[in-house]
């Protein structure tokens, strides 16, 4: 039985999606693989700071996904799991490729563009110095270890819950709090001088 | 603890506060330390800057056709198992028989040599790749994942 979107919550859908993706429905595989990917694009762009790695990590994902998909428990969300899975490829991969981690978010296009960030409510009247913060902070991630910047992007870029982010990255609750304060303290210490013009 | 806290203080509770992580009860002894203490409310507003911030950045996604074509899964996986059992298979067979045929008959050792040391060798570099690969499997981080 195939069930609509419009009908079911978007958990139950994923859920309805596995179950037919692993008695081999190639076009559930592709549904699934078509909603999830853009977020998982997204934290891989977090982590890896530029696209094409960003691209390499979630297709690594998707792979992990689908050939690990019968041992998936469905009673688990599948966001998190998915999470998890471009979370241990990004590590995998800035380990392999450590010069290219150092540089990468400073990456502009073909174009000269810095493509990564933008904002999308900008308008004329809006603080400037706000602006820039946000680029700021995103270029200030590489000044972070990996442990830090990790916690930071499934925090305040993902929003993801402090249950959440203990699960993706397999470590007690009370470390996520204190991980992640000390993640906050070292960005805020980095972005020192633009805190003081934009709060003062 | 910073310099200027009256009471003992746990930083990382600016943290929890900030996320409304914390319990009712350790909430409120943040929000009365923070109206105490100015160092501490720089930092806990400074954090939240930061993290609105963060919070409001948009990133760009590549379009749809900018994907490249979904990775295949247990279809092409149980054809690739199937492939190099057969592979395998075969080639284990081959050497059997062309051993045996070689024992069988009277041979130079270094005709044989000549003869056989390519295809061994090769045999050999890929149960090497192969053990590594079993190794690995066992080791496999990701065993855990729908755990």
């Amino acid at each position: 039985m195939v069930l609509s979107d419009t009908v079911l919550p978007r958990a139950s859908l994923d859920v309805d999606l596995v179950r037919r993706a692993r008695s081999g429905d190639c076009a559930a595989q592709e549904k699934l693989a078509r909603r999830h990917r853009q977020s998982m694009y997204v934290l891989a762009l977090q982590l890896m700071g530029n696209r094409d790695d960003a691209l390499d990590v979630v297709q690594d994902a998707l792979l992990r996904f689908f050939t690990t998909l019968h041992r998936f428990d469905l009673r688990r969300p599948v966001k998190p799991w998915l999470y998890q899975i471009v979370r241990n490829r990004a590590v995998d991969l800035h380990r392999r490729r450590k010069i290219r981690r150092h540089e990468s978010l400073d990456a502009v296009d073909e174009d000269g563009r810095q493509f990564e960030v933008r904002d999308v409510s900008a308008d004329p009247e809006r603080d400037v110095a706000r602006s820039q913060l946000k680029a700021r902070i995103w270029q200030s991630l590489k000044e972070l270890s990996p442990k830090q910047r990790e916690i930071l992007v499934l925090r305040d870029y993902q929003d993801l819950s402090y249950s959440e982010i203990a699960e993706t990255l397999n470590i007690p609750i009370g470390t996520v709090m204190s991980r992640l304060h000390g993640a906050r303290k070292c960005l805020r210490e980095v972005l020192q001088d633009d805190l003081q013009t934009l709060l003062h | 603890m910073t310099t200027s806290c009256v009471r003992p203080f746990d930083e990382e509770l600016l943290s929890g506060y900030l996320d409304g992580a914390l319990p009712q009860a350790s909430a409120q002894r943040v929000r009365i330390h923070l109206e105490d203490c100015a160092d501490c409310a720089q930092i806990h507003a400074e954090m939240r800057t930061l993290r609105e911030a963060a919070r409001a950045t948009h990133f760009e996604v590549p379009a749809e056709d900018e994907w490249p074509e979904l990775p295949q899964g247990r279809p092409s996986w149980l054809s690739r198992s199937l492939g190099w059992t057969v592979l395998i298979g075969w080639t284990l067979a081959v050497i059997a028989i062309t051993f045996w045929g070689y024992f069988s008959d009277q041979h130079d050792p270094w005709e044989m040599f000549r003869d056989l040391g390519l295809p061994v060798g090769l045999v050999l570099i890929f149960v090497s790749v192969l053990l590594d690969r079993l190794k690995d499997l066992k080791t496999d981080r990701y065993r855990g994942v729908h755990r």
